[in-house]
C-alpha cells in the first residue's frame, strides 16, 4: 500500500510537470541576418500630424494618413519632393466627409480607396497635383453582415476584407460591396467556445497586404507574434508563429482586452519579400510608462522580412518607432511614418 | 524513515503547485493606484466609463469604434 502510494505520488509530480500539447503551426525564433538602420527625417512643415500612421507612394505622389487628425485624414504630396498637393477626407459627420479612416491603397498613379470603418465605406479620390485637388469620385457602402471592415484590400475581382465577427479570417466582397465569399478561419491553437468569438477576433484583429503579381495576401496581428500567407494563386496557407506566440487578450462581457505584446504594426509584400512592422513590447511594460505619468512608445522600431513562404529573411533595427511603411525595393529604400519626431516621415536605406 | 519519505514528497508536492501557481498569468490586469490616476488624468472627454471597460488615449487599439492607446476590463 504504501509502495503504491509512492509511485501515485511519484506519477503526480510527473503529470504536474508534463509540457504543452504539440504546437499545430511552426514557429520562427531567429533570424539569420540582423542589421541596425539609421533613420532620417524628411522635413514637413506644412501640415501638422498628430498620429501620422500610413503612408504610400504610388510613381510622383506621396499621401500620409493621420489617425488622429484634427481635419482631413489624408495629405498629398508630390514625390520626391514632398511638396504639398492636397489634403482630404474631411473629418466630420456631414454626408461626404469621413467618420473613420482605417487604411488606404493607391489603385492608380493619382487615385487611392480608402475606408471607413465607421461608415462601413470604402471611398475613391482623384488627386490632382496640378489644380491641388482631391475629390470623392466614388462610393461603395459595405453590405450590414460585415458588421464593421477593419482592413481592406482592393484587387481586380473583389475587396478582400478581414472578418469582424470571428468565424473566418476575411471575406471576399464584391466591388459593390456585398459579400461573396468566406474564407478561413482564426489559426489559434487554443480551442474557444462559440460565444468567445467576437473578442477572438477583436485580439486576432491584423493588418494586411496583397500583391497581384504573385498573389500572396499576407495578414499580420496586432497583439502577439502571428502572420499567415494566403497564396491565392496556388491556393496554399502557411501559418508561422513568432516567439510571443498568437494573440493573448482576456474576455469579459463579449469584449476583448489585450493582454501578452503589442505585435505587428504594419506589413507590406513586394515581388520577393513580406515586410513588417514589429513592435513586441507587452502591456505589462506599457503600464509602466502610464505609472510613471508618460506616453508609452508609438509603433515599432523592428523590421522584419519574410521570404513569400514565410521564412525569416533579415531583421532591422531602427533607431526609431514606426508605424506605417512604404519599401522600394529598387532604390532599396524605406519610407515610414513616425509619430515621435518632429516629422511625420522618415527614411532608411536596407 | 517512510515517514520522512512521505513527507518529503508532500512538501515537494506543495512546492510545484506553488511554483506552477506561481508561474500561471493572473487574468487580472493589475495597477497601482498612482497608474490608475495617471489612466483617469490621459482619459479623453469621451472616454466610456460607465461601461465595463476604459478606453484612453491616442493610439491603434481598435474601441468601440475609437482608436485608442489602451484598453482595460473591470474598473467599473
Amino acid at each position: 500500500m504504501k509502495n503504491f502510494l509512492y509511485i501515485l505520488l511519484i506519477g503526480i509530480i510527473l503529470i504536474s510537470c508534463s509540457g504543452s500539447p504539440d504546437p499545430l503551426y511552426p514557429r520562427y525564433t531567429t533570424f539569420p541576418d540582423e542589421k541596425t538602420v539609421a533613420t532620417q527625417e524628411i522635413s514637413i512643415d506644412s501640415a501638422f500630424f498628430r498620429y501620422p500612421y500610413r503612408v504610400a507612394i504610388k510613381d510622383s505622389i506621396a499621401v500620409i494618413m493621420d489617425l488622429h487628425n484634427d481635419n482631413h485624414y489624408f495629405y498629398s504630396f508630390t514625390y520626391p519632393e514632398w511638396t504639398p498637393i492636397v489634403s482630404f477626407g474631411k473629418r466630420g459627420e456631414g454626408p461626404e466627409e469621413m467618420l473613420s479612416a482605417e487604411m488606404f491603397q493607391f489603385c492608380s498613379s493619382d487615385s487611392i480607396w480608402a475606408l471607413d470603418a465607421n461608415r462601413m465605406q470604402i471611398t475613391r479620390w482623384s488627386i490632382s497635383p496640378y489644380e491641388k485637388t482631391a475629390s470623392r469620385v466614388e462610393e461603395i457602402d459595405l453590405d450590414k453582415s460585415l458588421v464593421r471592415s477593419l482592413d481592406f484590400y482592393r484587387t481586380d475581382s473583389a475587396f478582400l476584407i478581414t472578418d469582424y465577427l470571428g468565424d473566418f479570417r476575411y471575406h471576399k466582397v464584391s466591388h459593390r460591396g456585398k459579400p461573396i465569399k468566406n474564407i478561413g478561419e482564426i489559426p489559434t491553437e487554443i480551442s474557444y467556445k462559440q460565444d468567445i468569438h467576437p473578442a477572438l477576433a477583436q485580439a486576432w484583429r491584423s493588418f494586411t497586404d496583397y500583391n497581384p503579381k504573385n498573389g500572396i495576401y499576407a495578414i499580420a496581428t496586432q497583439l502577439g507574434e502571428t502572420f499567415e500567407i494566403y497564396n491565392l494563386k496556388t491556393q496554399t496557407h502557411n501559418v508561422i508563429y513568432g516567439p510571443a506566440g498568437e494573440p493573448q487578450f482576456i474576455e469579459k462581457g463579449g469584449e476583448g482586452f489585450p493582454t501578452g505584446i503589442k505585435g505587428f504594426v504594419d506589413i507590406q509584400v513586394t515581388d520577393d519579400y513580406i515586410y513588417t512592422v514589429f513592435d513586441g513590447m507587452s502591456w505589462k511594460e506599457r503600464d509602466k510608462f502610464y505609472e510613471r505619468g508618460m506616453a508609452a512608445p508609438k509603433g515599432g522600431h523592428f523590421l522584419y522580412v519574410f521570404d513569400l513562404e514565410g521564412n525569416p529573411v533579415r531583421k532591422y533595427t531602427l533607431d526609431k518607432n514606426i508605424l506605417g511603411i512604404h519599401i522600394n525595393e529598387k532604390t532599396n529604400t524605406g519610407i515610414a511614418t513616425c509619430a515621435e519626431s518632429n516629422n511625420p516621415i522618415v527614411t532608411f536605406k536596407l | 524513515m517512510k515517514r520522512k519519505i512521505i513527507q518529503s514528497g508532500i512538501a515537494l508536492l506543495c512546492l510545484l503547485g506553488g511554483l506552477y501557481f506561481y508561474s500561471t498569468p493572473s487574468d487580472k490586469n493589475i495597477l497601482n493606484d498612482l497608474a490608475f490616476e495617471n489612466i483617469e488624468a490621459l482619459a479623453s472627454a469621451e472616454d466610456d466609463s460607465n461601461e465595463n471597460y476604459l478606453c484612453y488615449g491616442w493610439g491603434d487599439i481598435e474601441c468601440h469604434g475609437r482608436k485608442v492607446e489602451r484598453k482595460y476590463s473591470g474598473f467599473r
